[in-house]
């Protein structure tokens, strides 16, 4: 999925079951912000998938930047203590339920 | 021995007194970029050391206000006095916390208090608060990690199989469960990754470096791998915090011990002189991942090992508490008084061959005896900053200005005297400042600098350390002191007092010049307390006054209370100790004096009162023929005892007499002599004062 501001919304599951799909899914070029906002499980495939988009972007020189994150994946993002920008907005607060 | 969270604590409030130094010079010096840093520093050492032994609200707490002072040294926010007061609050807040350091909710509000008084002087970093909120958060989810301990720090690199994935296995839980064992800083690696057209999301790329503090051991770590140890490849290394080559957390030298590159890449790579990590980077040879990751144990490294200057195992140090410096003071103190035993029989026995071993031993016991009471000695420096922070938060309260000079902080003095010094002299310090500095308009008003001045300085005299506090302000009037002393009935109207003995009823009991009593020096009761205390450390106290341009005191003060140079003397079967630096000469008693209380002497055409020892402590027993007087000398007073015999000079241990001798005027200790008995150790200013000459 992808609306007007060219943000990528992953689904609500981002595991082993459904890399492959997503990977497929992307659209190209890629995106540089990408939407967890939906997405309530993720494990590592996910977060490998998140960094290997980060890497490719990185070597166009582009930074990917993770918007709207959903308070269910949030610690699993900490966990790997991933390089790219982690950026919440203010709308989300709710939903991290902080 | 000391504990490391003892340790922790001790070297946490080490910080915070040079982060007060530091601050209290800044204000003074506000673009000074190396007191900054030593802010900064010592912000980023706490932070450090809490990480380590898990306190995250501490670390959190520290981490806020280091930003803080980033933005400081990166010119981006101005020291300014508001800040400065922060910062010095927020010292005091963390020394309140050390205790019990797991942030109680007072505490947390506190601290949430403090980072919005620093957002408030810093509008543009709105994030302070929030952070600290959101880690809060954090500590209470991370509660069961524990905060005490021996821990130890392991370095975890594992890279699971390709196939990992697929097999439905995840490294999420396993980062989990070491996140629940310890504070794991984690490194995800993506050098494995193939260009994306190639990437396959079925297939396990990454590989993971992990830094793990923990009381955990080793099989506990191990045990997190147990279902995976077959097929990943799994690495753990305790890291060796006790490494004393200061070389070993330098980067290059942690990536070689990764493995990542070897000796002689790393030899070659230094000779370019660029940062070793950029080059690194660009030669391929490792990944800029693997930088940050061992910069992150670089940081870990650093902030728990000990620093450079205790990396040289000459220059090194160790803590160990004060009962167990007293308890080895009192054992030298024993063998001392042993040895003196020994000398005596080896003295009696005739005997070459004791007589030469016993000489030896008393000289290894000596210089023992110097190297103990050295070790409790430390410079009076480190009480001096507590006074700069004094008068600094005064004069603010009162409105006045006051600077505080000091003098000679290097003088060092037994731990036991300053630590028992430093009351006295926060009373005296408040009394010039109170009483003493005028407000800035009445000191423009008689012509002086509209900044007062407070001159605390020592320095080494004789055997001695004298103190001197002297201020710039009023200074005290005679008059005043005189009416008042009448009022109170400490003198009566018809006494004749010259100016110096007037000064002195400012020690008397209850004594107050003060038109109204304040809280900051207190109810009258104050000066009398000072004298007393400094007594009893074997001190004595003097004032000189100018009315109008200010006071000085001095103190004058044994370097120790645990050996005193003395000289025996006897009398009847007793034997008594005097202060050798009080002792001037020893003369025969002409013959023919008439027994009285006191008595004069003729000594080089001057006149000497003395006292006679047998009398003063009504010693029984025959009275010789001839009989010696000890003349002693305090301040410039001369005077003497009286007693039968002068035995010869005394090095010895004091022994405090307990309790029960407590109020004994004339006593400051005892000690056991070579043939087991007891000699008093006299004050002689003591016995003077109390007996009317």
């Amino acid at each position: 999925m992808q609306n007007g501001n060219c943000v990528f919304v992953m689904p609500t599951s981002l595991t082993i079951y459904d890399v492959c799909k997503v990977f497929n899914d992307l659209p190209q070029p890629l995106p540089h912000e990408i939407s967890l906002v939906q997405t309530t499980e993720l494990d590592s495939s996910g977060v490998q998938l998140l960094l290997a988009i980060y890497i490719e972007l990185k070597s166009v020189k582009k930074q990917l930047i993770i918007v709207e994150i959903n308070a269910d994946v949030i610690d699993v993002l900490e966990l790997f203590n991933l390089p790219f920008g982690l950026m919440q907005r203010p709308d989300c607060d709710d939903n991290n339920g902080e | 021995m000391i504990g490391p969270i003892e340790t922790f604590q001790i070297e946490v409030r080490d910080h915070l007194a040079t982060l007060e130094q530091a601050l209290l010079d800044l204000e003074n010096d506000h673009r000074n970029f190396e007191l900054i840093n030593l802010a900064f520093r010592a912000f980023h050492t706490i932070k450090g050391g809490a990480g380590m032994f898990g306190f995250t609200e501490l670390t959190e707490f520290s981490h806020e206000v280091e930003s803080l002072l980033d933005r400081v040294r990166n010119q981006e926010l101005e020291i300014t006095e508001e800040l400065i007061g922060v910062l010095l609050d927020i010292g005091d807040f963390i020394s309140t916390t050390l205790d019990d350091v797991r942030f109680s909710r007072e505490q947390k509000t506190q601290a949430k208090i403090f980072l919005t008084r620093l957002n408030l002087l810093d509008h543009s970093s709105v994030q302070i608060e929030s952070n600290f909120d959101s880690s809060v958060s954090n500590i209470q989810n991370n509660g069961a990690k524990g905060s005490n301990a021996d821990k130890g720090v392991y370095r975890i690199n594992f890279a699971p199989d390709r196939n990992s994935f697929r097999s439905g296995l995840d490294v999420t839980p396993i980062l989990k469960e070491l996140n629940q064992i310890g504070l794991c800083f984690v490194s995800t690696h993506t050098k494995n990754l193939p260009v994306f057209s190639e990437f396959d999301p079925e297939s396990t790329y990454l590989s993971f470096e992990c830094l793990l503090i923990t009381e955990a051991d080793k099989q506990a770590i191990d045990d997190v791998f147990m279902f995976v140890a077959d097929d990943w490849q799994v690495l753990i290394d305790e890291v060796d915090m006790e490494d004393a080559d200061p070389e070993s957390d330098r980067i290059g030298e942690l990536l070689v011990k990764r493995g990542l590159i070897s000796s002689t890449q790393l030899n070659t790579t230094l000779q370019q002189k660029a940062p070793l990590g950029e080059i690194l980077a660009k030669h391929g040879l490792v990944t800029e991942e693997e930088i940050q990751s061992a910069l992150v144990e670089q940081d870990i490294m650093r902030s728990i090992k000990p620093s450079d200057s205790n990396s040289d195992p000459n220059k090194a140090t160790i803590r160990v508490p004060a009962s167990k410096l007293d308890s080895l003071m009192n054992l030298v103190g024993e063998l001392v008084i042993v040895q003196a035993r020994l000398n005596q029989f080896a003295i009696n026995s005739d005997n070459e061959q004791i007589l030469l071993i016993s000489e030896e031993l008393d000289l290894l016991t000596n210089q023992m005896r110097d190297e103990t009471f050295s070790i409790r000695l430390v410079p009076i420096g480190t009480t001096f900053g507590r006074f700069r922070r004094l008068v600094r938060d005064l004069s603010v309260e009162l409105g006045k200005k006051i600077i505080l000079d000091t003098e000679g902080g290097e003088t060092e003095l037994d731990k036991m005297v300053i630590d028992k010094l430093s009351d006295p002299l926060v009373h005296i310090i408040r009394n010039s400042i109170d009483h003493g500095i005028e407000p800035p308009d009445e000191r423009l008003n008689i012509g002086k600098n509209s900044q007062g001045k407070i001159l605390l300085k020592a320095e080494h005299a004789e055997s001695h350390v004298v103190i001197t506090i002297k201020d710039d302000g009023r200074g005290l009037s005679s008059e005043k002191i005189r009416e008042k002393a009448i009022a109170k009935g400490i003198i009566s109207a018809i006494d004749e007092l010259n100016e110096e003995q007037l000064h002195a009823l400012i020690f008397e009991p209850g004594f107050s010049t003060a038109e109204k009593v304040s809280d900051i020096s207190g109810r009258g009761v104050g000066m009398d307390v000072v004298k007393r205390s400094i007594q009893e450390l074997g001190g004595r106290i003097s004032l000189k006054s100018n009315f109008g341009s200010g006071t000085q005191l001095r103190i004058t003060l044994p370097m120790t209370l645990a050996i005193i140079e003395g000289l025996l003397v006897a009398v009847g079967n007793e034997h008594f100790v005097l202060p050798l630096n009080s002792v001037e000469e020893c003369l025969e008693k002409p013959q023919g004096m008439k027994v009285s209380t006191t008595q004069i002497i003729q000594v080089r055409g001057e006149q000497i009162p003395f006292i006679s020892l047998r009398n003063h402590f009504s010693v029984k027993g025959e009275q010789p023929t001839i009989e010696q007087v000890v003349v002693l000398h305090s301040e410039n007073e001369r005077f003497g005892f009286c007693v039968d015999e002068v035995v010869g000079q005394y090095q010895t241990v004091i022994k405090r007499l307990g309790r029960f001798y407590e109020g004994v005027v004339g006593f400051s200790g005892a000690t056991i002599m070579g043939d087991g008995n007891v000699a008093i150790v006299l004050d002689p200013q003591a016995i003077i004062e109390s007996t009317i000459i």
